[in-house]
Parts: C-alpha cells; sequence; structure tokens
C-alpha cells in the first residue's frame, strides 16, 4: 500500500462503482453518439519537454499545441534557439526530426559525447529555449532541475490470482531514505514475452501499468508496491524505477488529470502544470533516473 | 469579526419589548381562540392550514404541528378552516371567553378526484410577506410521473423554478445559484448531510414516510439558518391516531411498506414504522450463483440502498405533546472475490426527541433534541494489502423554539440552538498483511454551532406586511471563533386582494462546506467545518416580485428577480491531491460566487386539470484567485434558459393522467480547445494531451424530455389499491451527459483525426407500481 496518485484512486474506484451504477439502472446504454462541438479560435502555446537521462544526449523536443480537430500531426518548431547549461557549461542544441510511432517530433539535441548526461547527481541545470510559432510569435521558455540518483528495486514478490489463466500480481519493494520527500514513478513492461493480445495502438515495447508514489506517509520505510494481476507464469517482466522530482510528480499528477478529465464527470479537469515557465508556454524539464529490475514470474 | 454584544442584545430585545407592550396594551380587550387542525382520518397534524376570519378580513396559520392561534375582540365570528386536499370547514362562533377550538378536517373522498384549492389558498399567495417559498403537500408529489415510478420529494422540487439538478436524473439540487451543500436538508428538524442514494439518483426520503416538503429559496425566515441557498423542510408523518392501518408499493426497482396506527385506547399517540428497499441485488446475486462454475463470468458487485422511518408520538396532557422520530439509511455496495474484497457504504442516521408544550393560547413552545451522523467507508483488500478510506460527521444538537401570537397582526417566533459538530473528513488507513507496512490518518475535528432569533409577521395595515426579524449565529473550534449577524426581512403591498408586490432581504452564514472534485454528487464528496484558514461561507440575496391571481383567482402568476452574493466559497485547487492525503486542507482555495435571475411560475391550483408552468433565465457565476487563473467562469450549474410544465388531468373519480416537460440550456463544461502530443520518455509512449480554455466556457447540447403517468384507482373490499403507470423520456431522447473527444483510428491504429462524442444515460423507461393500503 503505497500512496497512489490521487487520480488514479479516485478515478478507478468511483468510476467502476458509477458506472456498475449506470448499468444496474439502465440495461439498455446507448453507445456514446458522434456530435459537432464548434470550439473556440485556439491560442497555440509553446510546448517543451526535456528529460537528462544519465549516459544520453541531451534532448529537447519543441513543438507547438494545435486546434483540437485540427490534422493529427505534431507541429513542430525547427527554428527554435535550445540551450542547456550546468551553470558552468552551456550546450546549444540542433534541430533534428525524430519519428516515434506515427508522430514525427522535432528533437534538439547534441551528439557530440560531451555533452552528454553524466552522473552528476545534485547538480542544477537550466533549460533555455526561444521559439517562433507558426503565427510568427516569439515565446521564450525557461527552466530548471537537478538529477537525482536512481533508488533499486530491493526485491519482487508473486501472487497469482487463482484463475485459470492464473495470472499474478507483482510486489516489488524499495527502501525510501529518511528525511526529504521523495517521489517516485513506477512502470511495468513486458519487453515482447507477452502472449496477451495488446491493447490498440501498443506495441510489445510499451509499458503495461504505471504510477507514481510519495512517501508523505513513509518516510524511510521499506515501500511496497505492485501490480493488477496481469503477468503470466513464466513471463519476463521489466520494473523500471524511476526516482522523480515533486515537479515531475506533479506534471504527472496534472498530466493524468488533463487526459482523464476529458469528459469524465469524476474529474476536474484543467491544464499540464510543468516546470516550464514562460508566456503562453508549458511543459517539463527533469532528470530521469531509474533502475530497471528484470523479474521473471515463477511457473 | 467585530462584535458589540450590548447592540446586539438591545436588536434582539426591542423587538419583544415592544410587543409584550402591545400585548398588555390589548389583552383586557380581546379574546383567544387555539387549538390544532389535523387529518380527521389520520390525526395527522396539518401544518400551514389557514384560518380566516372574514368579518375581520384578518386570518392566521397553523404552525408545523398544526397549532394556532387568534385573538380577537368579543364578538360572534365565521372561522373558515382551509387546507390543500381537504374540505373546507366553516364555523360560527360565539366569543364570549378564550375558547380551545381543535378541528379535524377530512381527506377529499378519492385522492384521484379534484384536489380543490378554495381560493383562500391562492389568495394566501397574495396575502403572505413570505415569498420564494413553495410548498407541496406529498400527495401532489405522489401525482408527478418520475424515473422508475419511484415518487421522490426532491425530484419534483427540481421542477419548480430556480431550483435546478446537476446532471440527468441526480437528485442533488441547486438553488438560485446556490451549491449543492448550501442546501439545510431537515427531515423532522434534523439535518439530512447526503439526501441521495445510488450516486443521486434516488433521494434518501421515502414518500410513504414524508408528509410534506417546503422549500425556501430566499426571504429566509430568521428560525432557519446554518446554510446559504435553500432551506428544504420535511415533515415525516406522525402515524395514525385513529386505526392501525398498513400501506406500501412494489416497483421497478425497490418496494416499501407502512405500518402505523395509535397508541393507547384513548388514542392519544401514534407510531408508525415504515421501510423501503431495493432489490437488484436480489437478481444479481443469483446470477452470480448460477455462474459459479463459469470460469469467463465476472461477479456483478452486490448493491442495494434501504430506508426505515420510525416516528411516535404521545400526547402527555392536554397541552403536552412529545414526539420521536428517527431515520436510517445506507447504501451498500460489495464485490467479494477471493483475492480482492471492495466494499463501499454510505449512510444517514437522523432522529429528534420533541417536547410541545402550549404554555398559554398564545404561547407554543418547541423544544427538540436532534442527533445527525453520516458516514462513508470503502474498504479494499488485496491478498497484499488493505486500503480504508473513511468520512463522516456527526451533530448533536438542541433547539427551543417559541411561537408567541399576541394579536391577529403579529406572529413572533423565536429561539435558541446549539449543534455540536463532529468531522472526520477524508481518513485513511492501509497495512499490508504481515504488518511490514502501516499507515493511518484520521484527523477528528470539532465545532460548536450557536443561534439565537427572534422575527416578527407584523401585518401592519391591509397593504404593507413586514416579516422582519435577526439571528446572531457563531461557530467556536478549538482554534477560533466567528460571530455573525443575519438580518432578514420580507415585505408585502398589497395592491388589492389579487395583487400584490413582495421584496426580501436575507443574509446567512454557513459554518460547514463540503468540498467536491466532481460535476455529480458522490457520497465521498466531503464535509469540512469553518477554521482560521477556511472561513465560513456567507450568503446575502435579495429578491423582489409581485404575485397575482388570474382566470377568477385560478391561477397564481408570480414573478421573481433575484441577486445573490456568496463569500469564501470552497473548492479543491487544481491539481488537489484528494485521497490518501493527511493535509487535506492545504488543497482547499477560497473564492466568491454570485448569480442572478428572473423566475416566472404560473400555477393553476383547482379545476379538472392542475400544473404549473415555470420559466427561470438565470446566470451563475464563481471566481477563484486560484482557478482558472483568476478569471471569473460560470458555475456548472449556470443554465441560462429553464423552463417546465407540468399538469394533472383528472379523468374521472378513478383515474389521473399527468404530465411533464422539461427544457433546459445545456451544462456548462470544460473541453478541450487544443491539444499536443507529449513524448513521454520514461515509457516511450506519445501522448495525446488536451488544452483546455477557461473553465465551463462551453455548453452541453439543450436538455429536454417528456414524461407521462397515469394511475388507475381499484376500489377493492380491504381498502384501497392503485396501479401507476411512467414513461420517463417518452420520446427516447438522448440528453447529453457526459461529451468527450476522442481519437479516430484507422485500421493500423494510427491516429487520422479526432471526433466529439456524447454520452446519454436514460433512454424512454416504462415503469409500473401497485401501491396499495388497508
Amino acid at each position: 500500500m503505497s500512496h497512489l496518485n490521487p487520480k488514479s484512486a479516485s478515478g478507478s474506484w468511483l468510476g467502476g462503482l458509477f458506472i456498475i451504477a449506470i448499468l444496474l439502472l439502465n440495461s439498455s446504454c446507448r453507445p456514446p453518439k458522434i456530435i459537432e462541438v464548434k470550439l473556440p479560435k485556439h491560442d497555440p502555446l509553446l510546448i517543451v519537454e526535456s528529460y537528462l537521462e544519465p549516459g544520453l544526449p541531451k534532448t529537447v523536443i519543441v513543438q507547438q499545441s494545435t486546434g483540437y480537430f485540427d490534422a493529427p500531426e505534431v507541429l513542430v518548431i525547427q527554428n527554435a534557439l535550445v540551450t542547456i547549461s550546468d551553470g558552468i557549461k552551456t550546450d546549444t542544441l540542433t534541430y533534428t526530426p525524430l519519428q516515434i510511432g506515427a508522430f514525427q517530433f522535432g528533437v534538439y539535441t547534441s551528439l557530440d559525447t560531451s555533452t552528454f548526461v553524466k552522473e552528476e547527481y545534485g547538480k542544477t541545470f537550466t533549460l533555455n529555449v526561444e521559439a517562433q510559432l507558426k503565427n510568427g510569435e516569439i515565446r521564450k521558455a525557461t527552466a530548471t532541475t537537478t538529477l537525482l540518483p536512481a533508488v533499486p528495486v530491493l526485491e519482487t514478490t508473486h501472487i497469482f490470482d487463482g484463475r485459470p489463466e492464473n495470472r499474478a500480481y507483482i510486489t516489488g519493494y524499495l527502501q525510501d531514505p529518511v528525511g526529504a520527500k521523495n517521489y517516485y514513478r513506477v512502470i511495468f513492461i513486458t519487453p515482447g514475452t507477452s502472449k496477451y493480445p495488446l491493447p490498440p495502438g501498443q506495441t510489445e515495447r510499451d509499458s503495461v501499468i504505471e504510477y507514481t508514489l510519495a512517501d508523505d506517509l513513509f518516510d524511510g520505510q521499506r515501500i511496497p508496491f505492485g501490480s493488477p494481476p496481469f503477468f503470466e507464469p513464466g513471463e519476463v517482466v521489466q520494473i523500471k524505477l524511476v526516482n522523480i522530482t515533486k515537479e515531475y510528480f506533479d506534471y504527472l499528477v496534472s498530466l493524468e488529470s488533463a487526459v482523464e478529465g476529458n469528459g469524465s464527470p469524476f474529474v476536474e479537469p484543467f491544464n499540464v502544470k510543468g516546470n516550464v515557465i514562460g508566456s503562453g508556454v508549458t511543459g517539463i524539464f527533469t532528470g530521469l533516473s531509474y533502475t530497471l529490475y528484470r523479474d521473471t514470474v515463477p511457473e | 469579526m467585530p462584535f458589540k454584544h450590548r447592540l446586539l442584545l438591545k436588536y434582539l430585545t426591542l423587538p419583544l419589548f415592544l410587543l409584550i407592550s402591545f400585548q398588555a396594551f390589548v389583552q383586557a380587550q380581546t379574546l383567544t381562540i387555539s387549538g390544532f387542525i389535523k387529518d380527521g382520518g389520520t390525526g395527522e397534524a396539518l401544518p400551514s392550514a389557514t384560518i380566516s376570519i372574514p368579518e375581520r378580513k384578518t386570518g392566521t396559520r397553523s404552525n408545523d404541528f398544526g397549532f394556532y392561534s387568534i385573538t380577537l375582540p368579543k364578538a360572534t365570528y365565521t372561522l373558515q378552516i382551509r387546507y390543500v386536499g381537504y374540505q373546507p370547514i366553516d364555523t360560527v362562533v360565539d366569543l364570549e371567553k378564550s375558547l380551545t377550538l381543535n378541528f379535524k378536517m377530512k381527506e377529499e373522498t378519492t385522492q384521484l378526484e379534484e384536489i380543490v384549492i378554495t381560493d383562500d389558498a391562492a389568495k394566501q399567495t397574495v396575502q403572505s410577506s413570505q415569498m420564494s417559498m413553495i410548498s407541496l403537500p406529498m400527495s401532489r408529489i405522489k401525482q408527478i410521473p418520475v424515473m422508475f415510478g419511484e415518487a421522490d420529494p426532491i425530484k419534483v422540487i427540481q421542477l419548480m423554478p430556480g431550483v435546478r439538478n446537476n446532471s440527468e436524473g441526480n437528485a442533488g439540487f441547486f438553488v438560485r445559484g446556490g451549491g449543492a451543500d448550501q442546501n439545510l436538508v431537515l427531515l423532522d428538524g434534523s439535518p439530512v448531510y447526503n439526501a441521495s442514494h445510488l450516486f443521486g439518483f434516488f433521494s434518501v426520503f421515502n414518500p410513504d414516510a414524508v408528509k410534506g416538503v417546503e422549500l425556501y429559496k430566499g426571504g429566509f425566515p430568521s428560525r432557519y439558518g446554518g446554510r446559504i441557498s435553500s432551506v428544504l423542510d420535511i415533515q415525516m408523518k406522525d402515524g395514525n391516531t385513529e386505526k392501525t392501518s398498513v400501506s406500501g408499493g412494489i416497483g421497478l426497482i425497490a418496494s416499501r411498506l407502512t405500518l402505523e396506527g395509535p397508541i393507547g385506547k384513548k388514542q392519544k399517540g401514534s407510531w408508525i414504522i415504515s421501510g423501503r428497499r431495493t432489490y437488484l441485488d436480489a437478481f444479481t446475486r443469483q446470477l452470480n450463483r448460477a455462474n459459479q462454475s463459469n470460469a469467463e463470468w465476472n461477479r456483478i458487485p452486490d448493491y442495494y440502498f434501504y430506508d426505515l422511518n420510525l416516528k411516535a408520538t404521545w400526547q402527555i396532557t392536554p397541552k403536552d405533546k412529545i414526539f420521536l422520530s428517527g431515520y436510517l439509511g445506507k447504501d451498500v455496495f460489495g464485490f467479494d472475490d477471493p483475492l480482492l474484497n471492495l466494499s463501499f457504504g454510505w449512510g444517514n442516521k437522523a432522529g429528534t426527541l420533541r417536547w410541545n408544550k402550549q404554555l398559554s393560547p398564545k404561547l407554543f413552545l418547541n423544544q427538540s433534541l436532534t442527533f445527525s451522523d453520516y458516514q462513508y467507508n470503502i474498504k479494499n483488500s488485496l491478498e497484499l494489502f488493505s486500503i480504508r478510506l473513511f468520512s463522516g460527521i456527526r451533530d448533536y444538537g438542541y433547539k427551543a423554539e417559541l411561537d408567541y401570537l399576541p394579536s391577529p397582526n403579529h406572529t413572533v417566533k423565536a429561539g435558541v440552538l446549539y449543534t455540536y459538530h463532529e468531522l472526520e473528513p477524508g481518513g485513511f488507513e492501509g497495512n499490508t498483511s504481515d504488518g511490514s507496512l502501516q499507515a493511518k490518518s484520521a484527523t477528528k475535528m470539532y465545532g460548536n454551532e450557536w443561534g439565537a432569533y427572534v422575527q416578527d409577521d407584523w401585518e401592519v395595515n391591509s397593504f404593507l406586511k413586514l416579516n422582519y426579524g435577526f439571528r446572531l449565529s457563531g461557530f467556536v473550534t478549538p482554534d477560533t471563533q466567528f460571530v455573525y449577524p443575519e438580518p432578514r426581512i420580507s415585505t408585502r403591498l398589497k395592491v388589492n386582494d389579487k395583487l400584490s408586490f413582495k421584496a426580501s432581504y436575507s443574509r446567512m452564514a454557513q459554518y460547514l462546506h463540503l468540498v467536491s472534485n466532481s460535476s455529480i454528487s458522490l457520497p465521498t464528496d466531503l464535509w469540512f467545518p469553518a477554521t482560521r484558514r477556511l472561513s465560513p461561507q456567507l450568503g446575502d440575496q435579495i429578491a423582489g416580485g409581485f404575485a397575482r391571481l388570474l382566470a377568477k383567482n385560478k391561477v397564481t402568476f408570480t414573478y421573481e428577480a433575484y441577486y445573490k452574493w456568496m463569500q469564501n466559497q470552497v473548492e479543491y485547487r487544481e491539481g488537489a491531491q484528494i485521497f490518501f492525503n493527511p493535509n487535506l486542507a492545504n488543497e482547499f482555495v477560497s473564492g466568491r460566487g454570485w448569480s442572478y435571475g428572473n423566475e416566472f411560475l404560473f400555477q393553476k391550483t383547482e379545476g379538472k386539470w392542475t400544473g404549473w408552468l415555470g420559466y427561470t433565465l438565470s446566470w451563475t457565476w464563481r471566481q477563484f484567485p486560484d482557478i482558472n487563473m483568476g478569471n471569473k467562469f460560470p458555475a456548472r450549474h449556470d443554465r441560462r434558459h429553464d423552463i417546465v410544465a407540468v399538469f394533472t388531468w383528472n379523468l374521472s373519480p378513478r383515474a389521473l393522467l399527468s404530465a411533464t416537460f422539461v427544457y433546459a440550456t445545456g451544462n456548462a463544461v470544460t473541453l478541450p480547445e487544443g491539444r499536443y502530443v507529449a513524448f513521454d520518455q520514461a515509457t516511450l509512449k506519445p501522448v495525446v494531451v488536451p488544452v483546455y480554455p477557461s473553465r465551463n466556457t462551453l455548453r452541453m447540447p439543450d436538455y429536454h424530455r417528456g414524461d407521462i403517468g397515469f394511475t388507475w384507482k381499484f376500489d377493492p373490499r380491504w381498502g384501497e389499491s392503485d396501479l401507476t403507470f411512467s414513461i420517463y423520456n417518452i420520446y427516447n431522447r438522448r440528453n447529453p451527459y457526459i461529451v468527450f473527444f476522442q481519437e479516430i483510428r484507422n485500421e493500423a491504429q494510427e491516429i487520422e483525426g479526432f471526433e466529439a462524442r456524447q454520452v446519454s444515460l436514460f433512454p424512454i423507461i416504462p415503469a409500473v407500481t401497485w401501491n396499495f393500503k388497508f
């Protein structure tokens, strides 16, 4: 039992029960129908995302938001001035297109290995972006972050649900340091061995489940974190345990709210809150230090 | 808040002093007729019955317990007693000395016959200084068709101008732009904190146990306090003092059974016990059992709710009567699986012990001890973990109220009250089965709420009538205290017997907040007390309008305009952590609200067909420094246009046809206006992220719906019986409940575009209910 992301908690509990209530009352529930909604003109935002992953190049994705019913492509920005500084040295990053799934993103990076992210935990980095939107407006964005050390997964245990497919819950444990407030992100990944039919749009590389934890109530304790009963006997699962900053934790919570708030009566919708500052800008700049724990579900 | 005790004491005592002096002046010349007005068939007290003296063009009304008192000079008078749905009584009284006259009124011979409301009742609308008030007897409520045929006082109240629900089928209600928590819901004087079953699709009020309801939307009498937007006063039946009887009904969703009867041979008391329970769980259990060996079967959770109302009365002496009433209701969801055990329950308990004492023909004392409790509890056990979320509020209260009727021109009420609140908002605990990890957060909070009031309904002359009063209330917690004066005044300017103009101002203070993050009323919404950081809610309302009788006094037309200011409104901050949060108070933000509107209501209360036509044009706003970038936004329940038509036709003494039509502007919603694709580097997944505009700036499609009902009364030898057929949403309108945007994907699961979709809840729903009484 851990301090779960509140939206996950409220969404799953109440949403599930509410659906049951509707089903009980209304056996002839009708499928959603397509309607036309006229939206106000969208004033685009500059979107900046950057993750500093030790051992990898510094990367910054720069784009602008678009009207909801516009064409689905990413509106990349190619003419931005993007720098990351560690207080001593400033790296200027250059544009390169990057295809991820069906989307082509615009990424600013440097392949010079001397600029790669080093395991300099505790060090503060500053990001600056100046970009011109499609409508000619200039937007400036800035953000700072600190690189945190990874936290190990101590061990895992498994419980099978006893149903015919005999799927397993996985429970992992981490040791929370005493004192400072800590935040974690847990991601269970099935890298290519699953026999399940995958949900639409997902590949085998996709995460199966992910959520965030905070140590508000468990400071310094051995904290368990679990999965639903998804995993088959013998299956190999990778558990990615990311030690995250408060800003990234808040960003993830708000991201989930923003996505869930689209039509849910259980969540008041609001926009993503990141740590990228500027007028008409939003986004996240954070370190990404993690432990990748390989777990094999017993037969 | 600065507060001058002496000045307030002066304000409080001055009206009483003046009235007592006045009483001393007239005492030598006048005599008093007093007594109780009751239902002749059941012995139920009839509140708000009118007693008119045509010779002096004056009159009075019975109080909540059927007591009336009128003081007149020595002479011969005609007393005209009137009450909705009852045969009128006219009697001549030779007033030589003070008299006690009790009246037992006979109900119209059958419920299905034309309900006669003499024009006295219609004239009362013009005559009274009270405005913004709706009074509905249960017999009227039961005639209106509602979803699943379950008669529901709150669903009928929602059909009145200025009152609206927040979504289809929901029993939560919003009055003149106020929030769902700003309604003081009283059941026999005890507050009910969550008046909903099953996520609000049913209210907790069993129609068989309720005598009638009164809703105050504004112009609040000083005797009410503690909420800033409305008072819904629900009176339970006292029980039959004449004979033992059984009544009940079998419906689509639930069944009801009520037993009542006299206590003692001399009919000095009465008792009633009334229960209601849903039975969907009986079917779902059978289904689960039948599929026990089916590996593919997904268990259906058990769900049921029940209500139990109990009441007993006892006339100790002709002038003393005690009442004991109680309510117990609960919703239970249960899911029992070898590895996952989930239960979710919530419910109210309420109780009142009341002592009525007639101190003199002009003085009536009502003292009550009240208890109210609302709790929710969610338990979830996996094999390794167990989690419990819980929250609740519990009240213990005392109230003493005095009715003083010195002359036909004055009705004075004064009282004191105290309530001890005990709250436990947002508690949780979790632990592992091996005990390696344990966490618990449960903060108990306390508050002492008190109040004192005096009010006088003063008929200055045939033109001017004033209802003025003053309430002083306060709230004391371990770390702070608040005191607020709450002045109230209503006035009526009667042009003639068919037209009067009315205006009112009232201030209300509310020391409890209900904090919600959803657009529907949920049992998990939290009650939280005012604290040093979270000031009490304050509401100021002005209203003005007129009442006009039309069509030979058969139609009443009322128009009211209002403006309401609401201070210290509370919401969760954006991104609040609602569950598992030991510092929940940090998640609240305060702001303000205001609303204004116009309400038009035509009511026909006499003839073969009766009903009403209402229209509301209104605006409701909120503004919080920490929400929506500090900009004002429409409240979720902001509704520009709202039209309601309700009609009932008495086709014959056996048959009644009823119909309702509702049209309303679509709900204010927040939908994305833009989007972008975020790349989540930790999961290597692209995520479509919505960008929202200012809060609640978009509108769902308009809402409209028609319902019809038909009641056929049988005449069995053993008693009374009827079958009620109803059709909800008769033209099967797909009304919007949720609107959301989603991706359009091709066969390769690539996103090709985006579209808007609408979820609708209830299609056409026929229902039949069988009711009986013997």
